[in-house]
């Protein structure tokens, strides 16, 4: 029995220029993709997903693009649509949701284990990560584990690709212990153009004749049989398709007798990656002092304090996309992306902390010929100079108020007395609005000293309005607070004169 | 208030008297003892604020006390003159008799001032300075005492302390 065929049914959410909404297919998605704005959903894993998905699809039905004058051609001409409805009409019987053969992105012949004279199927809301599930709470999120209820489904197989690219390792499942997709620790980020087909095109980086060859998304593949999952399958990875579309867990779906919705499904292991050091074109690296090249993640400090590493240089760390994205406007300044989606989820020890979606304006003076990055780098370190100073400032008041005479606090105290301290995250959270403001500055005939200058100018009037606030919340305690509090002030107040100084030399 | 030590200047050249009446007056509540009342008495000119008027009498007490011929130096303030003391003597206990002072209700004020201003009998004081300070102590934003205690540690060496490293991942 087949049914919900992903090419002509609803179920990718897109918005169009005039703010309406619609759900397409895969065809109408990509043949549209002129008249679209966006791919919008609210999660954003699932828009990370989406994206990565399409481009999937999009190597295959396009053979290409195999080097940047194929891709350029692409960005001028669109995509082929001939090609697209051909490789759908090819492939039709491999995305159907359900099927017994093939069912899309699933594990046919995955069967549910009986427990008691009754088949165990779990809850769909096993492979969602925004909702409560057996083994992870999600606060705000008031669906019930035992009585989850039915989706339809055009949201199952959104939360099902969701699922694959971002599931997250640990625990035991029926086949094996489950690993993270290749994929699902790090930020992904997508250079949004001023219409989809310009984001999927940015994002379509040249993949080399041999590597597409046999590069195989999942659809195409003959499903891994059940005994090797079983025993934990494992490979390497071939290509950008492979690695969009890569079987991170065995999921098979339960379709309701309405044959419309989902409530249960099967959810286990899937394949291993075995790839080391994969290089994602969504991805932007670091280069740690003892572990090498690493992408980066979201962490607790905000993303935007990471930005240089979103910018190309000669280092090339910078994520693919966004140096793809800057040769192929060269020519056509005007399609320039405006802005960047940076999306993913942060984790501890295989448990999601957060999950999230930012989104930045791209320099315009990318498109030119000057060093941004390490230009922005520098107005990110005057930061967190500047900050430092706060910092200390608010490690001498804590160890200060603490010690009241001759007590010696300890570090732990001295730390955990800090972060109930709210300057510092005043700090970096009113700067990054800042941030935000300076980001569209850097057009192309904009001076890189008038942006330092006013930057600086947005740091100091920063620094002294968080230590104005702190003093102002503690100078009304005892002698002991106050005491505290102008010892502290020192490092601020050389800070400030130091920044006064350098925007002096700025004015002139 | 401005020019009332000039003021008790003035007088002291005058009457020798003026200064024994004053510091006599220490030992009552501030604005208690009558033979001071001449001295002080014109320049309090707001009645109704009896803060006020305590001030001006407990700073001419002061004043009367620390009083020496020929005192030579620029007229510090308070906080400052602490911390040169400490500076020079190199113990603690100034500082925390400074902090003492600075946690003083308004009972407590004048014995500790009156001690504090008899440690300091070599320096020379602004006491001008130190009766405007007084006049706000019980603001609420404690301008006074902040003012005071920043004279003080901005005076002072700062002890040899290391400042404190800065580790990436508390750098939050």
């Amino acid at each position: 029995m087949r049914r919900f065929n992903l090419i002509e049914e609803k179920w990718i959410p897109v918005r169009f220029p005039d703010g309406t909404r619609d759900e397409l297919g895969i065809r109408d998605t990509l043949l549209r993709s002129r008249e679209i704005a966006a791919i919008e959903d609210p999660s954003p894993l699932v828009v990370a997903a989406l994206h990565r998905f399409l481009l999937a699809v999009l190597y295959r039905a396009l053979e290409g693009p195999m080097d940047i004058e194929q891709a350029k051609v692409l960005f001028r001409d669109g995509l082929p649509g001939e090609k697209i409805t051909g490789y759908l009409e090819k492939w039709r019987n491999r995305f159907w949701l359900f099927d017994e053969k093939y069912p899309f992105y699933q594990v046919p012949g995955y069967e549910p284990k009986e427990e008691k004279g009754k088949k165990k199927w779990r809850p769909w809301i096993a492979m969602a990560a925004e909702h409560n599930a057996d083994n992870a709470k999600v606060l705000f999120d008031h669906i019930e584990i035992t009585g989850a209820g039915l989706i339809p489904s055009s949201k199952a197989v959104r939360f099902l690709i969701a699922c694959q690219t971002f599931a997250l390792g640990g625990g035991n499942s029926d086949f094996n212990y489950t690993k993270s997709g290749p994929s699902a620790t790090s930020v992904m980020i997508v250079p949004l153009g001023m219409t989809l087909l310009d984001t999927l095109v940015f994002s379509l980086i040249p993949e080399n004749r041999e590597v597409l060859q046999v590069d195989i998304p999942v659809w195409e593949r003959e499903p891994d049989s059940i005994t090797l999952l079983q025993q934990g399958a494992e490979r390497a990875i071939n290509g950008l398709a492979d690695l969009y579309s890569w079987r991170t867990r065995s999921i098979r779906f339960n379709l309701h007798a309405d044959g419309l919705t989902v409530g249960e499904l099967l959810f286990a292991s899937g394949v291993a990656c075995s790839s080391q050091n994969h290089v994602d074109p969504m991805f932007a690296y670091r280069i740690d002092d003892k572990r090498g090249k690493l992408p980066i993640q979201f962490r607790d400090r905000g993303l935007w304090r990471d930005f240089d590493s979103l910018l190309p240089d000669e280092s090339h760390l910078a994520p693919q996309v966004i140096e793809h994205a800057t040769t192929l406007t060269r020519s056509e300044r005007e399609r320039f992306p405006r802005s960047v989606i940076v999306l993913g989820q942060s984790n501890n020890k295989a448990k999601i902390e957060y999950w999230r979606m930012e989104c930045f304006a791209l320099p315009e003076a990318l498109a030119g010929e000057r060093f941004i990055r390490t230009e922005i780098k520098q107005l990110l370190e005057d930061a967190e100079d500047v900050q430092k100073s706060l910092w200390m400032a608010c490690r001498s008041f804590a160890r200060d108020l603490l010690s009241r005479g001759d007590r010696k606090p300890t570090g732990k105290d001295i730390s955990s007395f800090m972060e109930q301290m709210p300057a510092n995250s005043w700090y970096w959270s009113t700067l990054e609005s800042n941030f935000h403001d300076i980001l569209r500055e850097y057009t192309l005939d904009r001076d890189s000293d008038a942006i330092r200058y006013q930057w600086l100018k947005a740091v100091r009037d920063t620094l002294k309005s968080a230590w104005r606030q702190h003093s102002a919340s503690v100078s009304t305690g005892d002698a002991w607070a106050i005491r505290a509090l102008v010892k502290a002030e020192g490092p601020v107040l050389r800070k400030l004169k130091e920044l006064n100084d350098e925007i002096k030399k700025l004015e002139t | 208030m401005n020019g009332f030590i000039k003021w008790l200047e003035g007088l002291n050249e005058k009457d020798t008297k003026v200064r024994a009446v004053l510091r006599r007056s220490l030992a009552f509540d501030p604005g208690t003892y009558v033979p001071a009342y001449p001295y002080v008495e014109p320049f309090v000119k707001d009645e109704d604020n009896p803060w006020r008027r305590e001030m001006h009498y407990l700073v001419a007490g002061l004043w009367a006390m620390h009083w020496r011929e020929g005192q030579k130096g620029k007229p510090t303030s308070l906080g400052q003159a602490c911390a040169t003391y400490q500076m020079a003597s190199g113990s603690t206990n100034t500082e925390n008799r400074f902090i003492n002072l600075l946690d003083a209700d308004p009972d407590q004020l004048t014995h500790r001032l009156r001690q504090t201003i008899a440690l300091l009998k070599e320096h020379s004081i602004d006491f001008d300075a130190l009766l405007k300070g007084l006049l706000y102590w019980n603001d609420d934003q404690k301008r006074t005492q902040n003012s005071w205690a920043r004279d003080f540690y901005r005076n002072i060496k700062h002890e040899n302390e290391t400042e404190p490293t800065i580790k990436e991942e508390e750098n939050k």
